[in-house]
């Protein structure tokens, strides 16, 4: 059953094939032949610089050459090795950024004191690099998997924390006072009305926190580190194997565009429930 | 049923401002069963005195009762609300929403589909149970709303400005149509209108207030019964009853504009 029985009121839902929905498909169209026609460029340009000679292959590989080895390493069980303690290092991360970013975000976002008490602290916190935070992590947690994870979790609990905060603060408050009226106590307010209400913008914040949180576990993995995918392209860099870098650098974005995608679809869907 | 007594609020004024007196002195009882206008200009604290009752806030002075006892919070067993901006639940079906309120105010999760549906029928809204709010039409919307708060079987019902936001058209219809199902109700409502024609069409009983502070100025019977039909609208009756109230209203609000001008000057003096 769905609103487009005899005399529906709205066609909005139906996303019509109006002129509108044409011009907005052409756009679309004329934009992603931009960005394919930039990218061919940049391939191009890497491709006559490298066949040329102009560039050493120690530092950017030629394309034929990257395309075969990665071609070899995605074969390569080892390889997955690798993307596996990188997954389970971001896996890890990103449960501790939602669980200490909801557990401040949420009950900052309910109560205007808790709020005002906690938003500046966030803030100012958020405006420190942390990636000075990192020797620390190594130093407390050694150079294995925990600092990875320590690391990669305070980055992404800053954007999962501000992001529940804002989102919950922000809910329509006549959808709030609708709810008390019908005689939601706090916790049904929170599970019923808040946190769906919010779940949008609490979204945008772990899609944000999960690109921050997957980088800086490969960060931390360059940095200093002993497997992952991070680890793996500083090897390979060092060692002057171009193409071997270049193809852990495609793992990577790979995993990235992954775990940004998932996110930015589901957002997305959700979005266009409302 | 719902009496307020030498009721007065006040709002703290913010940043500098002047506290601002949104009502004073407002006495006012609604009967058991009566369907109750309150009438007046904007800002003259009609929605704030139906806050009160729905325990939403609290009176600055005097004392707000329902049934009796005073009023500290919302009583959902007791009282429901139908709000101007009709506050469904965006991400809810127009089923969901009315089973939200169900739950919110403790009805068992089994009973919840079976009454939820009941009152959408009564609404005429049970084909759309599954659209979500966006793809309904304002008077929809609002349709779905009452048919939330009548869903909660309660004996008292306040609405607030619940066609504000509707045209012309879907306002009369749905006035009609509210009119019908308020005719097989026993209920206590107390309706919150700035418009005339609602008041005398829908009400029992119309109390007009006066610009802020708010107060209640008259308050008038409608020698109508129910249920009304559009013919009523067209009574005698009707009309003398409106031109009454355009006097009084007219006035009231050239008092309520001139009495903001002078404020403003002495702020600028």
């Amino acid at each position: 059953m769905s609103a487009g029985g005899p005399g529906g009121p709205d066609v909005r839902a139906t996303g019509g094939r109006g002129p509108a929905a044409r011009r907005r498909g052409t756009d679309a169209r004329l934009a992603f032949a931009i960005q394919a026609g930039a990218l061919g460029a940049v391939l191009l340009a890497w491709h006559a610089a490298t066949a040329g000679r102009w560039v050493s292959p120690l530092i950017l590989p030629e394309l034929p050459a990257l395309a075969r080895t990665f071609a070899a390493l995605i074969r390569e069980p080892e390889t997955y090795h690798h993307v596996g303690v990188t997954a389970r290092e971001f896996g890890a991360a990103m449960l501790i950024a939602l669980g200490a970013g909801l557990l401040v975000g949420v009950p900052a976002g309910m109560s205007r004191y808790l709020g005002d008490l906690i938003e500046p602290l966030l803030l100012a916190l958020y405006a420190i690099p942390i990636v000075m935070a990192f020797p620390l992590c190594i130093l407390f947690l050694g150079i294995g998997s925990a600092s990875k994870v320590a690391f990669a979790g305070l980055y992404a609990f800053f954007p999962v924390a501000i992001h529940a905060f804002k989102g919950l603060r922000h809910v329509d408050q006549g959808l709030v006072r609708a709810a008390v009226s019908m005689g939601a106590g706090r916790r049904l307010l929170l599970i019923r009305v808040l946190l769906p209400a919010a779940l949008p913008v609490i979204l945008t914040g772990v899609r944000l926190g999960a690109v921050l949180g997957l980088l800086s576990v490969v960060a931390g993995e360059m940095l200093g580190g002993l497997e992952g995918v991070g680890q793996m392209l500083a090897r390979t860099v060092e060692a002057l194997q171009s193409a071997e870098a270049f193809a852990w650098i495609l793992v990577t974005l790979i995993m990235v565009m992954l775990v940004g995608g998932t996110l930015s679809w589901l957002e997305r869907r959700l979005g266009e429930a409302r | 049923m719902i009496e307020f007594h030498e009721v007065g609020v006040v709002y703290p004024g913010e940043q500098g401002l002047d506290d601002v007196e949104a009502l004073r002195d407002v006495t006012l009882g609604v009967r058991q069963g009566e369907f109750l206008a309150l009438l007046g200009p904007s800002g003259c604290g009609k929605s704030t005195l139906l806050g009160l009752a729905a325990g939403l806030r609290r009176p600055t002075t005097g004392d707000v009762r329902v049934g009796g006892a005073t009023m500290a919070r919302p009583r959902p067993e007791t009282i429901a609300v139908v709000f101007q901006d009709y506050s469904l639940f965006p991400w809810r079906t127009v089923v969901g929403n009315i089973e939200a309120g169900l739950e919110f105010q403790g009805v068992a999760r089994g009973a919840r589909r079976e009454r939820a549906m009941r009152y959408l029928r009564m609404v005429g809204l049970d084909g759309f149970a599954a659209a979500v709010p966006r793809q309904l039409s304002g008077g929809m919307k609002q349709r779905v709303a009452i048919a939330r708060a009548l869903a909660l079987e309660t004996p008292i019902l306040l609405m607030d400005e619940p066609f504000g936001a509707l045209d012309e058209q879907t306002r009369m219809v749905l006035g009609e149509e509210v009119s019908q199902i308020f005719a097989r109700t026993d209920k206590t409502i107390l309706l919150v209108t700035h418009s005339l024609a609602e008041a005398i069409f829908l009400s029992d009983r119309i109390a007009v207030m006066s610009g802020r502070p708010g107060r209640i100025r008259e308050t008038i019977e409608v020698p109508a019964g129910h249920p009304r039909t559009p013919d009523f609208m067209t009574s005698a009756a009707f009309h003398e009853l409106r031109d009454y109230l355009f006097r009084l209203l007219h006035d009231e609000m050239r008092a309520s504009v001139l009495r903001q001008d002078r404020a403003l000057a002495r702020d600028r003096a």
